[in-house]
């Protein structure tokens, strides 16, 4: 009914407009005759209906997206409100509703682990997590880029060979990291005889004596109340850079593939080398694939979760010794701490926009120079 | 089917608040009668493909009334018109074949699918293309999809066919042969035709009626060679015609009519016998060449077309860089000429109010 | 014509070289025959390099493959075998009919189902609410429409564990908890794909439209006919995204749903223990050590066995829709 409105409105406006000096003389109607005489109702009038039928499919799109609208309505805008007004109230339990005063309680005893409650700690599953995140994805995008300039430069089998590196996409997260685990895991034989796994035997043939990877021997270092469980952190990287590199390599050669042949053509009649060809063409062209990998492998692996389970199950190593942040708020779902598990989403989500912000300053700085 | 249109208005409100809404038709009436062809002619901005769509039902107009045959369509829907449109870029349904293409409005209509087979078939054979039917679009040469359009457009048996810049995207020698085309389908199939076009040259050559359009505003509706022969004003003079019209400054008295100081033709009665400033409008086949003659133009050089030549010369009263004169090939001009004097057809020098533009009769 | 023949016959004179002389050509020839061992030795490490990195990503897949087949002793041999003295079909067998977890237990047939009918249903639903809402937003006008689509995108920004804690409780007390529906609802509206589409079909030209109109079509029939057969590509990928997002999905289900109602990847985490198992068709009662009683040690061949289980399906629908699948994740970059 609004568009109807606004058409009357134009309507009664008309004649003013005509009558505007500048568009008499743009116009120049000589054959027009004078006055609004083109404007009398019997102009387009319309019957009740047929105005009732266009005002209301001037506005139906409503109609069509009140189903997401509800949907996210329930599950995407509420528990954001929820989150904020939650996180600040003292023993908050969701199921209950019940909570004991208004602060900041919530988050004090989050980052200073003081739940008391014998679940994950924050701060250990932060630094787990960024230290996961921060040497995996560069690491993983460094080996894409090099496995895609390989790719890239051959003719055969080229088509197999981007395949087989595109098949660990598709597996699950959970089941691979079950897999992985068996290379490193060692198993008790009847006759008392360790299988140490097949990372350790190959580290017997460089004279390494065996290492309990991923089980409850697992070295790890201390500093102070932190845990540094050092080898569960090789496995896991291990691990992400073998599941990061199939969409980083499908990236980043469609990228390759996509630049125009001429520059490779003049830089050969130019007499670049190989390797002059790779650092001053093809580099700079995929610089926005690259930074936009690094970004999303970034935001991705402040949300680890699934790979920790699939390696260390579901109580995440030790004593949630190799926790992430995502973990950390299942993990006190599941204890019933709701006021905790607002808190931490809450910094999680700081901490992605304030990675966000600082990949906007970059970008920026570097579309600039 | 004849088409009335009356007072047609249409208005955009301003994308900017604030802005000044666009007037892109103003007050336009025309009668076409049934049978005819008739191209909407104009620069770009004109108005004309807007007309053209509010013809169509896909624009409804601001103020003003469409009558088809005697009723009343102004707020009818698309569908319901009973009208066949060719898009400018074809708009065919990329994921369908040729076939499937035409016979879609038959499908829409519901009708029986022996009767839509024939149909179709029959619309592909007038515009000759049975042998592409199992193509799909993107597999046809440009003329190709446009003969599909205009197949698709026609199978409904449609009362009037639009047709919006039809000829543009094609290359200039399908272009020749596709207005021949669709001057051929318009004869046999008798339907009223109207079609968008800014090439005058298009629009001569094929129109029983050419509407000329200027900033929304119809100029003058005629027949070509009257319109070309009569132009209302100086937009529409020097719209029309390939070379197009020389256009001198100049000013009658005494009932002469001067450019520069030399009395060219007589002026009509209307100017009177005071000083008047007018615009001088020749046709490039209005000189004849005379060594007595009124007219005296510098020559730059000549262009030698075969049948005819084209004096290339300039004068400092033209608006133009260049004056073109065309004089038959038989006409011996002396070599080596730096001035040549010309006498003026008078039936092809027109003049026009220097103010106004408006042609003075 | 006639100019660019008689070009043609000209003698082309290719600067003052000649190149066909005979004492710089053996030079050349040298050169030439380096440059070739050069350019091969090179390509001999580019393709060593690629199929020792192809090997090792390839390599978890053969080693899920052969410990599934594995005798569960075989497996802890403590040097490992690379193929399987015999193949332990039974294994999948046992999987199958091993009942999992604690929390309540499921079959794996249980499990299937679940994973289908979910995966089936958020599929057909959540295209249907994609296909509606972009046509909105791109098709339609209406007031606010650019604000709804800001605050939309703007949702992405927001990592979907914040939400995560609140629809846990908002199922809860809705006692939805349990249930199909659980799993499908919260997971119907996804924007990325909404934004993906709607970008789809801005760009099919406006006069398609219009056609249609001319046609006789409505706008329900415009999307029908015209519109999603020609976002067909994109609307195949985001269905197997989605349904793939499903047959992945770990957390929520593990969350909120008891074991008899999780999908498939939970089934894969459930305790393969070492226990009495049922009859075999071999006829056998199977424990590690062929007692009684079961060490209760974790069965890695039977777990292998079930991730093969749950990775092969996706492998298979890889290799038919290598194509929409790989497209589909160039240009969203997510997994479901």
């Amino acid at each position: 009914m609004m568009e109807e409105k606004e058409t009357v409105a134009t309507l009664a406006e008309t004649p003013k407009e005509r009558n505007k000096p500048g568009l008499g003389a743009r116009f120049k109607r000589e054959k027009a005759p004078a006055g609004g005489d083109g404007l009398t109702p019997e102009g387009p009038t319309l019957s009740r209906g047929e105005r009732f039928r266009r005002g209301l499919r001037s506005q139906s799109g409503w109609l069509f997206v009140t189903p997401a609208l509800i949907l996210m309505a329930v599950f995407t805008f509420y528990p954001i409100i929820a989150a904020f007004v939650g996180s600040f109230q003292q023993q908050y339990n969701g199921m209950t509703g019940t909570f004991n005063g208004w602060g900041f309680d919530n988050f004090i005893r989050v980052l200073k682990g003081d739940t008391g409650t014998g679940g994950a700690n924050f701060v250990q599953c932060l630094v787990n997590t960024l230290l996961l995140t921060f040497v995996s994805v560069p690491l993983s995008t460094l080996l894409a880029l090099l496995i895609s300039v390989a790719l890239n430069s051959i003719k055969r089998v080229q088509k197999l060979y981007q395949t087989v590196f595109f098949l660990p996409y598709l597996t699950n997260a959970l089941a691979m990291g079950a897999v992985f685990a068996t290379f490193f895991k060692i198993i008790g034989t009847p006759n008392n005889t360790d299988t140490v796994g097949i990372v350790n035997i190959v580290l017997g043939w460089f004279g390494i004596k065996p290492i309990d990877w991923v089980g409850l021997q697992s070295p790890h270092w201390q500093l102070g109340k932190l845990n540094i469980p050092w080898a569960k952190y090789i496995v896991t990287i291990i691990y992400e850079v073998w599941s990061g590199l199939p969409f980083k390599i499908l990236i980043l050669f469609s990228a390759m593939q996509s630049i125009n042949k001429q520059y490779y053509d003049a830089a050969k009649v130019d007499g670049a080398s190989r390797w002059t060809v790779l650092w001053h063409i093809t580099a700079p062209m995929i610089m926005p694939q690259i930074s936009y990998l690094l970004v999303t492998g970034i935001m991705g692996g402040m949300k680890q979760y699934s790979a920790i389970v699939g390696l260390f199950g579901e109580t995440m190593g030790m004593n949630y010794d190799m926790g992430t942040m995502v973990g950390y708020l299942y993990n006190y779902i599941g204890l019933g701490q709701t006021g905790y598990a607002y808190a931490g989403s809450l910094i999680l989500f700081v901490i992605i926009m304030i990675i966000t912000w600082i990949n906007n300053l970059i970008t920026k700085k570097r579309t600039t120079y | 089917m004849r088409i009335s249109i009356q007072h047609l208005t249409k208005i955009f409100p301003s994308r900017t608040k604030g802005g000044e809404a666009v007037h892109a038709v103003e007050d336009m009436n025309i009668e076409i009668p049934s049978g005819q062809l008739v191209g909407l002619l104009g620069p770009s901005g004109c108005g004309k493909s807007t007309t053209l769509f509010m013809l169509s039902g896909l624009e409804s107009p601001t103020s003003g009334k469409i009558l088809f045959d005697d009723q009343d369509v102004t707020t009818l829907a698309a569908e319901k018109r009973g009208i066949g449109l060719v898009f400018q870029n074809y708009a065919l349904y990329p994921h369908m074949t040729v076939e499937q293409n035409i016979r879609f409005p038959l499908d829409n209509m519901r009708i029986k699918k022996e009767e839509g087979n024939a149909r179709a078939l029959d619309a592909a054979r007038l515009v000759q293309i049975e042998d592409l039917m199992s193509r799909k679009p993107n597999e046809l040469s440009g003329g190709q999809q446009q003969r599909v359009a205009i197949a698709r457009a026609l199978v409904k048996m449609p009362n009037v066919l639009l047709l919006d810049e039809p000829l543009s995207n094609l290359d200039a020698r399908l272009r020749l042969q596709t207005r021949e085309e669709i001057k051929r389908i318009q004869r046999t199939t008798g339907i009223t035709t109207v079609f968008v076009t800014h090439d005058q040259e298009e629009a001569m050559s094929i129109c029983d009626t050419m509407v000329v359009m200027k900033l929304g505003v119809v100029q003058q509706i005629g027949a070509p060679q009257d319109i070309y022969d009569d132009p209302n004003n100086l937009f529409v003079a020097n719209f029309l015609g390939t070379p197009p019209i020389n256009i001198f400054k100049g000013y009658t008295e005494g009932g002469k009519v001067y450019i520069g100081g030399e009395a060219v033709a007589e002026a009509p009665a209307s100017c009177g016998y005071e000083n008047r400033e007018v615009y001088v409008g020749i046709r490039p086949e209005g000189f004849i060449y005379d060594a007595e003659g009124a007219f005296t133009l510098r020559v730059d050089h000549i262009e030698v077309m075969g049948r005819d030549k084209s004096v290339v010369s300039v004068h400092e009263c033209s608006t133009k860089p260049t004056v073109r004169s065309i004089i038959d090939s038989d006409v011996m001009l002396p070599p080596d000429a730096e001035t040549l004097r010309f006498n003026i057809k008078p039936y092809k020098l027109f003049l026009f109010d220097a103010e106004t533009e408006e042609r003075l009769r | 014509m006639a100019k660019s023949s008689k070009n043609q016959k000209a003698p082309v004179v290719v600067g003052q070289w000649d190149l066909s002389a005979g004492d710089e050509g053996f030079d050349a020839e040298k050169a030439q025959k380096r440059a070739k061992i050069l350019h091969i030795v090179k390509n001999v490490f580019v393709y060593l390099f690629l199929t020792v990195c192809a090997v090792l990503a390839f390599l978890p897949f053969y080693w899920m493959l052969m410990s599934s087949v594995k005798t569960e002793m075989e497996f802890r041999e403590s040097v490992p075998t690379f193929f399987p003295h015999s193949f332990q079909w039974k294994n999948y067998w046992m999987v199958f009919h091993q009942v999992t977890g604690t929390r309540g237990g499921a079959s794996f047939g249980q499990i299937l189902i679940n994973t289908i009918v979910v995966g089936l249903l958020s599929t057909f639903l959540g295209l249907v609410v994609i296909v509606v809402t972009a046509y909105a937003l791109a098709r339609m006008d209406f007031k606010g429409k650019n604000i709804l689509f800001a605050v939309m995108l703007a949702t992405m920004m927001i990592p979907g564990e914040l939400f995560t804690v609140s629809n846990y409780i908002t199922v809860a007390k809705a006692g939805m908890t349990n249930s199909y529906t659980v799993l499908i609802l919260p997971f119907l509206v996804s924007v990325y794909y909404i934004y993906l589409l709607r970008n789809n079909f801005m760009q099919i030209p406006n006069s398609l439209y219009q056609a249609a109109k001319v046609d006789g079509l409505s706008d329900l029939g415009y999307l029908l006919k015209v519109m999603i057969p020609l976002t067909a590509p994109t609307l195949i990928s985001i269905t197997l995204l989605k349904f793939i997002g499903t047959w992945n999905s770990y957390i929520w289900p593990r969350l909120v749903n008891a074991q008899q109602w999780q999908l498939i990847t939970n089934w894969v985490t459930g305790g393969f223990v070492d226990r009495v198992q049922p009859t075999s068709p071999w006829g056998e009662n199977w424990t590690i050590y062929g007692g009684l009683y079961g060490t209760s040690e974790t069965l890695d061949t039977l777990k292998m066995a079930a991730v093969c289980m749950v990775s092969l399906p996706l492998l298979i629908l890889f290799i038919f829709c290598r194509k929409y699948i790989m497209r589909g994740v160039s240009k969203s970059g997510t997994k479901g």
